[in-house]
């Protein structure tokens, strides 16, 4: 099987780089308050890039992120700056966590955390549907 | 068969109380600042005599303590253990039990004060993630020696000792910061020669000649305070590893370690997950490697080390190997850095050694400094040049082999392919640019160690990744 992230990711991903520009534009205007108003000039640099973040990250990453689980191993490759390819077989699987955040179920994502011994890995945002079929397959092969 | 902890755990409980009796002996340094009259003097007996009265009192808390300790040892028919059930507590009891097969490592500590005392300390390790033992056992020496040998099951040794001295260089150079401070200790009493002569010749002021008659004796002693770390690093590793032996017992090694304080751990030889050869730069000089074992269960504690051989030459650690670990499975690493990536490994200890033009230009007592930087900048681009020649990965159908350089040593790491947990490929933008990745292979350890090799052409390290998918023994078919 496939797995992919999804449009959910995007909007995730978007939420919450929107999340922190607002938190910095709002640290630096405290700042501003405590000391200078000369401080406010910060706001240009975090908004513009944050802007910019905002719209050229999520989709990039929402289309970076694709996997695939054959039933021995779980491969995945995610990343839009720096690129990774994750391989874990399934002997070395431990446990695995799917998790459903409220900004996750609200965009239907999930996130999916291998765990081995050696320490874990996370698929992140991937789509729900794929989601479930992984962790489902996960499962059987588990316990056939 | 029930024990009771041996004596020598009060003192070892007590221990913790220990900086409560600063409180009564701070009084009595600060009492001149604070009491004028008799009345006050009085005052500040009688509060000692409070606070060692509360210490008295946490220290037979401690003896209460260990009244209610109590270890259960249960044994098969055949009298070999079957399970350990330790009861302590006493505000919140807990008891703890143990089953002898999960044990995957027991070490039994001596130090000198338990040696007078004729007990032992025991601790038992299982695999499972914790951040200290799973049970520490204080028992006398007959007690403690006969579970040790209830866990063993013994058959013909095959005994490795390490001789004295590849110990003694390897005690030398463990700590390449000790090796860093003897170097550093006769610039810094030169730098306080110069420093003195010039800010006296320079700087009439009063505050100036104050200045040239301190800074000397200032450095001077640092420097001497240097030489005595590097020479108590240098003892306590020596004591550490001298008189090291090694043997294997069944399925178990049994590793004893120490002169002062006795140090003999068992550890379950299926429970290892990695075998890491370690190369300082002055031990590559002798020719000398010393072999780390990660092992499920074993080093979790502060200051333990899973050292199965000190410090030994390739033909020496080659037989010890085979008669230690016998079936341990090793491979080449074939897959080489691309020779294009050499900056990557040589550039920031390049650049350090292109700071050195700074304090050469500024001169006087900046020159010991540039020497000394200069000197560090070396070792550690010597270092990373000998990594670069070094570096590699390779998957045989058994096992995973990963060289590197990583601080200022060499590593050659095997992890059997059935513990390799998780690669990773990884590349940055400028390695996408020259076609190379960062691989990492995860697997179990206590010390959560990760191991990376850089600047590896990216697609023969993706066909190695597939292969240790393809190779890897699946549990579900």
């Amino acid at each position: 099987m496939e797995f992919r992230a999804g449009d959910g990711a995007r909007k995730v991903l978007m939420t919450l780089i929107a999340l922190l520009t607002v938190l910095a534009a709002g640290l630096i205007g405290l700042l501003a308050g405590l000391f200078s108003p000369w401080i406010l000039l910060g706001l240009i640099p975090v908004s513009v890039s944050g802007l910019f973040v905002f719209l050229w990250y999520p989709p990039r990453f929402a289309a970076s992120l694709s996997g695939t689980f054959d039933g021995t191993a779980v491969r995945a490759s995610m990343g839009v700056i720096w690129q990774k390819e994750i391989f874990v077989p399934m002997n070395a699987l431990r446990t695995f966590e799917c998790w459903k955040l409220p900004f996750h179920r609200f965009w239907k994502c999930r996130t999916i955390i291998l765990r081995f011994a050696g320490g874990a890995t996370m698929l992140p945002l991937l789509r729900e549907e794929d989601a479930q079929l992984l962790v489902e397959r996960l499962e059987e092969t588990e316990n056939p | 068969m029930e024990i009771r902890p041996y004596g020598a755990y009060v003192l070892y409980d007590a221990k913790k109380w220990i900086p409560l009796l600063l409180l009564p002996l701070l009084r009595v340094l600060t009492a001149p600042l604070v009491f004028s009259s008799y009345q006050d003097i009085s005052a500040l007996v009688l509060a000692t005599i409070r606070d060692t009265g509360l210490y008295m009192a946490l220290v037979a808390y401690s003896v209460l303590r260990w009244r209610f300790c109590r270890y259960q040892l249960r044994e098969y028919a055949h009298g070999t253990l079957h399970s350990l059930t330790l009861t302590k507590g006493l505000l919140f009891p807990n008891s703890l039990r143990l089953s002898a097969e999960d044990a995957a490592s027991v070490e039994m500590e001596c130090t000198p004060l338990l040696w007078l005392l004729g007990g032992r300390r025991v601790r038992i390790n299982t695999a499972g993630l914790r951040r200290r033992s799973d049970a520490v056992l204080y028992l006398s020496a007959a007690h403690a020696a006969s579970l040790m040998g209830q866990t063993v099951y013994r058959r013909i040794p095959r005994r490795y000792a390490a001789r004295l001295w590849p110990v003694t260089i390897m005690a030398a150079s463990s700590s390449n910061a000790a090796l860093g401070l003897l170097t550093l200790a006769p610039a810094l009493r030169q730098a306080g020669q110069i420093v003195g002569r010039r800010v006296s010749d320079e700087m009439m002021s009063l505050a100036g000649r104050v200045v040239s008659l301190g800074l000397p004796p200032l450095l001077d002693s640092l420097a001497n305070v240097l030489v005595l770390g590097w020479a108590f690093a240098f003892v306590r590793n020596w004591l550490r590893y001298a008189g090291f032996y090694a043997q294997l017992e069944g399925s178990r090694l049994h590793l004893v370690s120490g002169l002062f304080t006795r140090r003999d751990v068992l550890i379950d030889s299926d429970k290892i997950t990695a075998l890491e050869l370690r190369q300082t730069l002055f031990m590559r000089l002798f020719g000398l490697y010393t072999a780390i074992i990660t092992a499920a269960g074993y080093g979790r504690d502060k200051g333990t080390r899973p050292v199965l051989i000190p410090a030994a030459r390739p033909r020496e650690l080659s037989d010890a190997l085979d008669h230690l670990i016998p079936d341990y499975p090793i491979c080449s690493s074939h897959l080489r850095p691309q020779k294009s990536a050499l900056f990557r490994y040589i550039g920031a200890p390049l650049w350090m050694l292109s700071g050195t033009l700074l304090p050469l230009w500024l001169g006087g007592v900046w020159q010991v400094l540039a020497a000394l930087w200069l000197v560090g900048s070396l070792w550690w681009l010597t270092v990373r040049l000998l990594g670069f020649f070094q570096a590699g990965f390779g998957v045989s159908r058994d096992a995973v082999s990963l060289c590197y350089s990583k601080g200022l040593a060499l590593y050659r790491v095997y992890v059997p392919l059935e513990v390799a947990d998780c690669a990773m490929i990884t590349q940055s933008p400028w390695q996408k640019r020259n076609g190379t990745c960062t691989v990492e292979v995860r697997c179990f350890g206590e010390k959560r160690r990760r191991h990376r090799v850089f600047a590896l052409p990216y697609s023969q390290a993706l066909k190695l990744a597939e292969k240790l998918l393809k190779y890897s023994p699946s549990r579900y078919q």
